[in-house]
């Protein structure tokens, strides 16, 4: 029997949250994992996916990709506008933040993908449907941005 | 060991420090409100467009001067709209800080005690026609509440003395007949509101809210509190007024509350901060003294306002709000003051009917046996059952109506309930049963046997 959508959610739900606080921090990994997987469930194609995990993950990242193109500008005003008795959203150090900040929503993703999923660029490129090669650009800019943050040389 | 490898374990952790600080998944109790026999709509075949349009460099400049012109009007339209979009940060910041709350679980023989102090105003509605010799008082009222998880409450409501504006007003309320002070105090007992729909009912019930049935996620949530279809009766049912779903979810940060998750504040505030409107209000002082964050919703007088504790996210106070207490504690505060009829609460009849001043949630909620009820309020057994039905999507409420008839005949009615709230995963039914749980078995049996119903729940209490 084909699982309801609830089972298929449930089990990848953990993998997903970890994927979107990666992509868009803590603060908004729920949102954008709640609104990836309403939207993928209403898809009239959902029903036709066969390999849904990947359809997910893929959902989890566009999501990401609009949530950080909308808000992105929005944000910074917020937090100029945000009054100086507002209290701190203190939920992972702002190192940690300011060094995965610099790096675009597809680095963040192979990055992640990479050094906590463990996955290969063969992986990760079937997962999120991009080249072997655009992983590797991506690992490799990556890479190098954080090391430039995190003062590491090679 | 490497650079190579020294870096890579410098990622490594930075990233582990961050995948760390994931919240819980959002749990998307939605996705099993869905009907799974629903059709879906079928794929859309998307044909090629290859050499359809060719640009053009004058469409390339034209699209580009539209690009512009939009941008700079969307500049000019922000610059006026700074202040909602604080309020929105200062909300989803507050959201932060209000996760992790711990969870009361009610079981059997328990109950939910909260207390509350709340002020409202009473007008003599035979003097509401003439404004000048308006007869008008304040009262400051002191309720206890014990809420089952069930629906059923009591609750023991202490009227102060009436208090007045003006010598003019209070020499119209006497020469109403009314008293200065309350007598009979405190007014209490254990209201017969066994149906799940009068317990949730805004306008009636006063037992605790089950919110286990709302969307976790903050848009879902927040679209259902906007679009009055939680589900949830009596939050569907207050009027839908100007201010977009900030009513509903005040009264949510009233409560009481039951089926809550360590994480509803968080997800509530976070929708709060997703509802159109809300503004800041900076630093505010409650009656009681307290400082917290004020945000509104709407302008003018009439406003609705909250103060919130930025550090944990409690509510400290909200204002100009309708409460379900005040709307239930009515009838008694006019009784105390020598007056059946003619004295309402608040400003008429309308959508200010009901509404308090102020009203101040006192200390946190807490689990007691029934031992703890006074034994004068002679508080009611748990019920035999309580049945919630899902409709699926799209069924009326005529059909319902017929439904329920038809089982009632076969298996005779249930207690109360039958309540009728539209959601998007499809209308929500409640039935609290006194019976036997035999009936209750036949009666929840033929509700999942009909083509109307996708899912029904039962909750036994005997």
């Amino acid at each position: 029997m084909a699982a309801t959508d609830g089972e298929v959610y449930r089990k990848y739900a953990d993998d997903l949250t970890r994927f979107a606080t990666g992509l868009v921090g803590p603060s908004d990994a729920a949102d954008v994992v709640s609104e990836a997987v309403l939207h993928c469930l209403d898809s009239p194609v959902w029903v036709t996916v066969t390999q849904k995990r990947a359809y997910l993950y893929r959902s989890v990242y566009n999501e990401a990709a609009r949530f950080h193109r909308a808000t992105g500008r929005r944000r910074s005003r917020e937090q100029r506008a945000a009054s100086s008795e507002s209290v701190d959203a203190a939920e992972v150090r702002p190192e940690v933040l300011a060094a995965v900040v610099r790096l675009s929503i597809r680095q963040r993703a192979v990055i992640v993908l990479t050094y906590w999923d463990d996955l290969d660029p063969t992986a990760i490129a079937s997962l999120l449907d991009i080249s072997d090669g655009s992983v590797r650009r991506h690992l490799a800019r990556g890479r190098s941005r954080l090391k430039e943050t995190l003062d590491v040389d090679d | 060991m490497s650079t190579t490898d020294a870096s890579d374990s410098a990622i490594r952790s930075l990233i582990a420090e961050l995948i760390g600080s994931a919240p819980q998944a959002p749990s998307l109790p939605e996705l099993d409100r869905r009907d799974p026999r629903r059709p879906r709509p079928r794929p859309r075949r998307v044909r090629p467009r290859r050499g359809r349009y060719r640009s053009h460099p004058l469409a390339l400049l034209g699209a580009g001067l539209v690009l512009l012109v939009a941008s700079l009007l969307v500049l000019v339209a922000s610059v006026g709209q700074r202040q909602p979009v604080a309020a929105a940060a200062q909300l989803r910041q507050i959201a932060a800080r209000a996760a992790g709350r711990p969870v009361l679980r009610l079981g059997r023989d328990h109950w939910l005690l909260t207390r509350q102090v709340y002020s409202t105003s009473l007008v003599v509605a035979s003097a509401r026609s003439h404004p000048a010799t308006r007869a008008r008082a304040s009262v400051i009222v002191t309720d206890t509440q014990w809420s089952d998880s069930f629906g059923q409450a009591c609750i023991s409501s202490s009227s102060g003395p009436a208090r007045f504006a003006s010598s003019a007003a209070k020499t119209s309320w006497l020469s109403s007949g009314l008293s200065a002070s309350p007598t009979g105090q405190p007014v209490a007992g254990c209201p017969n509101f066994v149906s799940a729909d009068d317990a949730n009912g805004f306008a009636a019930g006063i037992g605790a809210v089950d919110v286990s049935t709302l969307p976790r996620s903050p848009s879902a949530l927040a679209r259902e509190l906007r679009t009055a279809t939680t589900g949830i009766e009596g939050l569907d049912q207050s009027p839908p007024g100007g201010d977009g779903g900030f009513e509903q979810a005040v009264a949510l940060l009233i409560g009481p509350l039951t089926g809550t998750t360590p994480s509803f504040d968080a997800e509530l505030y976070r929708a709060l901060a997703l509802l159109p409107g809300i503004e800041q209000l900076g630093p505010t002082t409650t009656q009681s003294g307290a400082t917290g964050l004020g945000f509104s919703a709407g302008s003018g007088p009439d406003r609705s306002i909250i103060v919130v504790d930025p550090a944990t996210g409690a509510l400290l106070e909200a204002r100009n709000v309708r409460t379900r207490t005040a709307l239930y504690d009515l009838a008694g505060i006019g009784q105390s003051f020598g007056s059946s009829n003619s004295v309402v609460v608040s400003d008429g009849f309308g959508n200010s009917f009901g509404k308090v001043d102020w009203v101040d949630p006192v200390g946190s909620p807490t689990v007691v046996d029934t031992g703890a009820i006074p034994s004068d309020l002679s508080p009611p057994p748990p019920p035999t059952a309580l049945v919630t039905a899902t409709a699926r999507r799209g069924v009326a409420v005529g059909p319902l109506n017929d439904l329920q008839d038809r089982l009632a005949a076969l298996f005779g009615g249930p207690g109360g309930g039958s309540g009728y709230a539209p959601a998007p995963g499809g209308a929500v039914l409640s039935f609290t049963f006194n019976g036997s749980r035999t009936q209750v078995e036949d009666y929840a049996g033929a509700l999942r046997r009909s083509a109307l119903i996708a899912s029904v729940v039962v909750r036994f209490g005997q």
